[in-house]
């Protein structure tokens, strides 16, 4: 049992430095090999957690995302890649400043949230670890999206932060709702798929338009 | 009572049966599109009415266990959302053959708006029948999916960016919502089992039980998310672009109906937890005050009549919010009733838009002034709807926005009710203003007056308004006076559907 936690907490941790590598990373190629990574831990989280609880719906939840995250998503971002550029629009930051401010990002919100978020527990067996902890790495992640999104200037980028806000928002249903119907989380990874697919489709429409995919040359509507 | 039914189901399979429909017949004759789109949008509007009549006469339909369940609020929503989307798929037909003719897209791009505008009508009618918390926020973002593809339509420059920006806000946005949902979900589960707890008029029943700071950051999780989805200020950034940059029947569906989808949802979910948090909902007064002044300031700086019109339904929206957080059944009353109008009249006027495009080629104010070819119909349409959105008695706009007033007042809110006020006057200034530059000023040395049938301004080839469109505005203005004129016809589902509000507090 011990053992098992101290499994899904070093996955966790794993996770939060996949989100890091594929903000960060400004080669887009390694971004979204990064990004399956971090699909692919959340594939064996879930399977943890489902033999831990134990909850056999979790382990068609990580079926669900291994089909959807972890292949479909990926896919559609290496057609997306193959029409475009590799190199992402640099932010404004170097690599390594970057890097830094990241990691500092993600390291202080995690020691601001982390013991205080067991009050979302909606029940004792869900109280204790190793779901605390996992709802600290769900938020963090969320927070770090939010983070990847308004510091890149690269649309790919602004996916790829979607993607990991998405992800975050699944590993804390984890901790909050593992009960949840299996119909409800097909709707919800469809509408991930989708949002992502449309989203990769625009991007690519602007690329086509204006040759680049700088969302800050994106600026002609204002006020 | 409470009446299993067929019609939830019908009314949002209809429309998507047409979409596919219209994608599949698309391939082989793309001449044709836009025929199955009508039939399924006139199919879901009359739906709506037999629901809207049921449930006029006290019933409760409910479908798939009570995971559809259409009461006062649904069936409401479903008159709302189904009306407009008969207009603008009726105007879509003739305007975007035209659109296809003055080279703005193809002929073979056709089917694929037509059976996107069918979806989109399908997951909003979806959205407001739903009963269930976490198929809310996929049948919400699914409404954004449905149009971010409409928003980029003409696939230029500006419409692409529109169109990545509102779907990266409004899905961020409604990510927030998901999260809020859960939480309420979560909260729920103890109490009643994860079954029903996934039924928002079961969690209702137990929302004084939840604990208080997990209820505080699902609100607040709500609000931002929804709120986005809505376009209330400070989450509106995505809106003037979205709704400026699309075609205008689409226009005239995410201004007139799918802001109030979101709306709806908030509605639906908020007010349960009323009871216990009152100061929750001064926050949605304060936040509906701070839309409505924000958002008619903005109209005023705009020179684009789209965007003008835009901005003014993030005024509008602020309406809607403001009526909803002062918590009392005339502020549900009033909201719900200026929402119903707005969508008609919003609707309406992004169709005259659609309009002056047809005849004129431009919606910028400056380029329309002293122009001649323009429609005395759209003329007439666009000045029922400034007037009646700037709360001219007797029109309807008038009634809502007198009933928030007098909510307000009564609720103790007098500074909101000074707001609301206020803006009103400063819409009725702005609307008008833009009309009577683009309608009726004209340059000296022009004096005949503007009968629409001038086909001859060099600069951009006047046409005629087909019957279909001009038909479509005049209706939906006449719906709007009639309406103003005779407020009973509509009254009584308003006040069924401020009573569902109300009734889901007790349980």
């Amino acid at each position: 049992m011990i053992e098992h936690s101290s499994l899904i907490i070093g996955l966790s941790f794993a996770l939060v430095v996949t989100s890091l590598t594929a903000v960060e990373l400004r080669h887009l190629k390694w971004a979204s090999i990064a990004y399956v990574a971090q699909a692919l831990l959340i594939v064996a989280l879930l399977v943890s957690y489902g033999t831990l609880l134990p909850n056999h719906t979790l382990y068609l939840w990580a079926i669900t995302v291994l089909i959807t995250k972890a292949t479909i998503i990926p896919l559609m971002l290496r057609h997306y890649l193959q029409k475009t550029t590799l190199e992402e629009t640099p932010p404004s930051l170097g690599f390594g400043v970057s890097l830094a401010i990241g990691a500092a990002v993600l390291a202080g919100f995690y020691w601001l949230i982390d013991g205080h978020m067991g009050w979302l527990a909606p029940s004792a067996a869900l109280a204790g670890e190793p779901y605390a902890t996992n709802l600290s790495v769900a938020f963090t992640i969320l927070a770090f999206g939010l983070y990847g999104l308004l510091s890149r200037r690269d649309a790919l980028k602004s996916v790829i932060s979607v993607c990991l806000i998405e992800n975050a928002v699944h590993l804390s249903l984890v901790s909050l709702a593992p009960g949840i119907p299996e119909t409800a989380m097909i709707g919800i990874v469809t509408d991930v798929v989708v949002s992502v697919w449309i989203l990769l489709i625009i991007v690519t429409g602007i690329h086509e338009q204006i040759g680049s995919t700088d969302i800050r040359e994106l600026s002609k509507l204002q006020g | 009572m409470t009446n299993n039914s067929i019609l939830p189901w019908l009314i949002f399979l209809i429309p998507a049966l047409a979409s596919a429909a219209e994608a599949i017949s698309g391939r082989k004759r793309p001449e044709q599109s836009g025929l199955y789109a009508g039939i399924g949008a006139t199919l879901t509007f009359v739906l709506a009415l037999i629901m809207g009549w049921q449930v006029w006469h006290g019933a409760k339909l409910v479908a798939w266990n009570g995971q559809l369940y259409v009461d006062g609020l649904g069936a409401l929503m479903a008159v709302v959302v189904s009306t407009v989307g008969l207009g603008a798929t009726i105007f879509s037909y003739r305007y975007m053959r035209h659109e296809v003719k003055v080279g703005k897209t193809t002929r073979e791009r056709l089917p694929l708006y037509f059976s996107l505008i069918a979806l989109f009508i399908s997951t909003m009618v979806w959205a407001v029948i739903t009963n269930n918390l976490i198929m809310l926020f996929v049948v919400v973002e699914a409404t954004t999916l449905a149009s971010a593809l409409l928003v980029t339509f003409y696939w230029k420059r500006e419409s692409l960016e529109a169109g990545y920006k509102y779907l990266l806000l409004c899905t961020i946005g409604i990510t927030f919502a998901l999260l809020g949902c859960v939480l309420i979900y979560a909260a729920a589960t103890p109490h009643i089992g994860g079954h029903d707890a996934m039924l928002i008029t079961a969690a209702a029943t137990v929302a004084s039980k939840f604990p208080r700071e997990l209820t505080l950051l699902a609100m607040g999780f709500l609000v931002v998310g929804f709120g986005t989805k809505a376009g209330l200020v400070p989450f509106h950034a995505w809106l003037p672009d979205a709704h400026s940059q699309s075609p205008s029947p689409v226009s005239a569906l995410l201004s007139g109906v799918s802001i109030k989808v979101a709306a709806y949802a908030m509605a639906r979910v908020m007010t349960i937890f009323y009871p216990q948090y009152s100061g929750v909902a001064l926050l949605l007064v304060m936040i509906g005050a701070v839309t409505m002044l924000a958002g008619i300031m903005f109209a005023f700086a705009q020179d684009d009549l789209k965007r003008m019109l835009a901005f003014s339904s993030v005024s509008q929206i602020g309406y809607v919010v403001m009526g909803l957080g002062i918590g009392t059944y005339l502020g549900f009353f009033g909201a719900l009733y200026h929402l119903f109008n707005h969508a008609l009249l919003k609707g309406m006027l992004f169709l005259c838009t659609g309009a002056l495009l047809y005849t004129s080629g431009t919606t910028y104010i400056s380029s329309l002034r002293g122009k001649e070819n323009k429609n005395v119909l759209t003329a007439i349409c666009f000045f029922i709807g400034a007037l009646a959105i700037g709360g001219l008695p007797p029109l309807n706009g008038f009634w809502s926005k007198f009933t928030i007033f007098i909510a307000a007042a009564q609720a103790g809110l007098w500074w909101a009710t000074g707001i609301a006020v206020f803006t009103s006057l400063l819409t009725l200034a702005c609307l008008v203003r833009a009309g009577y530059l683009v309608f009726l000023e004209r340059d000296d040395e022009h004096g005949e007056p503007d009968t629409g049938e001038c086909a001859s301004a060099p600069a951009n080839p006047g046409f005629r308004l087909p019957l279909s469109m001009a038909g479509t505005m005049v209706l939906l203005a006449g719906i709007s006076v009639g309406l103003g004129l005779y407020p009973p016809a509509i009254s009584k589902l308003v006040e069924l559907a401020a009573q569902s509000i109300m009734c889901a507090w007790g349980g």
